[in-house]
């Protein structure tokens, strides 16, 4: 039996797509799914390195740090060269394993002084609004060098595999020190599996005007928080209200629960000629002879 | 091992996104070799493509079931598109059957779906006693040139006559896409399986009556899992209310309640 060889540039490319499409909680079997079904353990491993990290800075996975309790984000706002990021809270870099989901060789960083009166009040406002809002929340404030940005991320699981079901809330919010601006990115995506493939995702980008560029750390915080805050709560109420307007119409647009008679065919009406039909049709067997089908 | 590469596509199918099932089918196959390339396409629904019929003008939909090489044969005319003079005809018999089938489903079509497009295919299998037909539904709603949602039911049946009875065996599937306004709420593709067994009566009435049934549960169950469960999934990453605000509401309750029952 001839052995298939799948081409190796597209199985990179494949597993690339498969990875980036993984729903919450579900990393260790879709992996499992495509070990399984490439057959080629050093392949995979190569293939899923740089899909992995694209993954985790993405969608905010928290990260264990080697020997001890502390843990904190990855994104795209706090990545170094080689794989390394930074926790601005313990002004630490450390190397990630992606897919152990773990940190390690911590080296000291220096934050942006300039910035970081502010990025710390920010950071203690966002956690307590993170922990008022989000059931098993994880949060960050990072600052940049030779810059005056801050970037905000909160991501919120939810893991039920017991109930096939999986979800995940991010919001990434950023926010400059002599702008009166934010401006944000919301992501839910929500996996629902028993017997079945469901799946909502959503996207949404917005944007916030302070009522002023407050100079107290402080007070920007909070400026910054409460129209978070704003913007996020109209959102969720706006999602809410969405999946009314869906089911009431969208939905019975497709296919009406019952017909217009708001009864169930009456199938007597549609099908009773076929008696008649067959047994017409048995009778020219039995004339011709041909065998019973 | 191909056996369990097989359950390993089926399971990677039920976690990457179903809007994107085709071109993940497509990639799987590259991935595990032509040998498990026909287990996987009838294993794995896909939505539903249509044709028009020659003769009539009427649309019909294109799945596996009627094609034969690149050809797929109308239910209303039964002939090939593109022509094929020895493309696989269902029996005399059964060809009878399925016309009536797809008439009655048309007007179920009109019913329940107000447009759309139906389509009834049956066929022998290698037991005598039994056959077995696919009955499609498809309908498409659009906003200007977006679409915004989508239908697709596929019902594989399976028929076992005896001599007094027959039994009827229904694998349904509902491909549901909906996507609302300028934001994508979502894509939603839910699998049914449903095993009921009826007296012979009439084919018709007891597919048609089966179906119908299956399509309600499903439309309902479609409807709460939606429209409930994934709500209140996302309702759970995020709440509205501070829970320091709900903390204190329910300490100033547990004080009243305290307070009241203590008057007692």
């Amino acid at each position: 039996m001839s052995e298939y060889t799948p081409d190796t540039a597209e199985t990179l490319e494949t597993i690339a797509q498969f990875v980036s499409e993984t729903p919450p909680g579900e990393l260790s079997q879709v992996l499992n799914d495509i070990r399984g079904l490439v057959n080629n353990d050093s392949l995979v491993s190569e293939a899923i390195a740089q899909p992995l990290s694209v993954h985790n800075t993405n969608t905010l996975a928290l990260v264990a740090v080697a020997g001890s309790d502390a843990s904190f984000i990855v994104s795209k706002f706090n990545a170094l060269e080689g794989n390394r990021f930074v926790d601005p809270n313990a002004k630490l870099s450390y190397a990630v394993d992606h897919l152990a989901q773990t940190a390690s060789d911590p080296v000291p960083h220096e934050s942006n002084n300039e910035t970081e009166e502010h990025r710390a009040a920010l950071n203690a406002a966002i956690n307590t609004y993170t922990q008022d809002h989000y059931p098993n929340g994880h949060c960050a404030v990072f600052s940049h060098d030779n810059s005056r940005t801050l970037n905000i991320g909160i991501v919120s699981n939810k893991f039920n595999p017991n109930n096939f079901w999986n979800g995940r809330w991010i919001s990434q919010w950023t926010a400059n020190l002599d702008s009166d601006e934010i401006s944000g990115e919301l992501f839910i995506h929500v996996h629902y599996y028993e017997d079945g493939n469901v799946q909502v995702k959503t996207t949404k980008h917005a944007t916030a005007k302070l009522a002023s560029i407050p100079s107290d750390p402080t007070a920007f915080a909070s400026a910054v928080v409460a129209q978070m805050l704003k913007i996020e709560t109209e959102y969720q109420l706006a999602l809410n209200a969405s999946y009314a307007q869906i089911s009431d119409s969208t939905f019975k647009s497709l296919r009406r629960a019952l017909p217009i008679t708001r009864t169930k065919l009456d199938w007597n009406s549609v099908s009773n000629c076929e008696d008649i039909v067959f047994f017409f049709y048995s009778l020219a067997d039995i004339i011709m002879l041909k065998p019973p089908l | 091992m191909s056996e369990e590469q097989f359950d390993l596509a089926l399971d990677l199918m039920r976690r990457l996104a179903p809007s994107n099932t085709n071109n993940n089918l497509a990639r799987l196959v590259k991935l595990v070799g032509p040998e498990l390339e026909e287990e996987l396409f009838s294993a794995v629904d896909l939505p539903l493509t249509t044709g028009t019929c020659a003769k009539s003008g009427r649309q019909y939909l294109k799945c596996d079931y009627n094609r034969d090489e690149q050809s797929y044969r109308s239910p209303w005319s039964s002939e090939y598109d593109p022509p094929l003079p020895e493309g696989n005809q269902p029996s005399f018999r059964l060809r009878r059957l399925e016309v009536a089938l797809n008439d009655a489903f048309d007007v179920y079509r009109d019913l329940y779906y107000e447009g759309g497009v139906s389509s009834a295919y049956l066929w022998d299998t290698d037991d005598k006693d039994v056959f077995a037909g696919v009955v499609l539904v498809k309908k498409v709603i659009t906003d200007g040139a977006a679409e915004t949602g989508a239908w697709d039911s596929i019902h594989v049946i399976e028929v076992e006559e005896k001599s007094k009875a027959a039994h009827y065996k229904l694998t349904s599937t509902i491909i549901l896409n909906l996507i609302h306004g300028k934001q994508n709420i979502g894509e939603l593709n839910l699998s049914g399986n449903l095993t009921r067994q009826d007296d012979l009566s009439t084919h018709v009435g007891n597919i048609g009556r089966i179906i119908e049934d299956t399509e309600i549960k499903m439309r309902n169950a479609l409807h709460e899992i939606y429209f409930g469960k994934t709500k209140d999934i996302a309702n759970d990453l995020r709440s509205v209310q501070s829970f320091a605000e709900a903390k204190k509401q329910a300490d100033i309750q547990a004080e009243l309640v305290g307070k009241l029952l203590s008057r007692k």
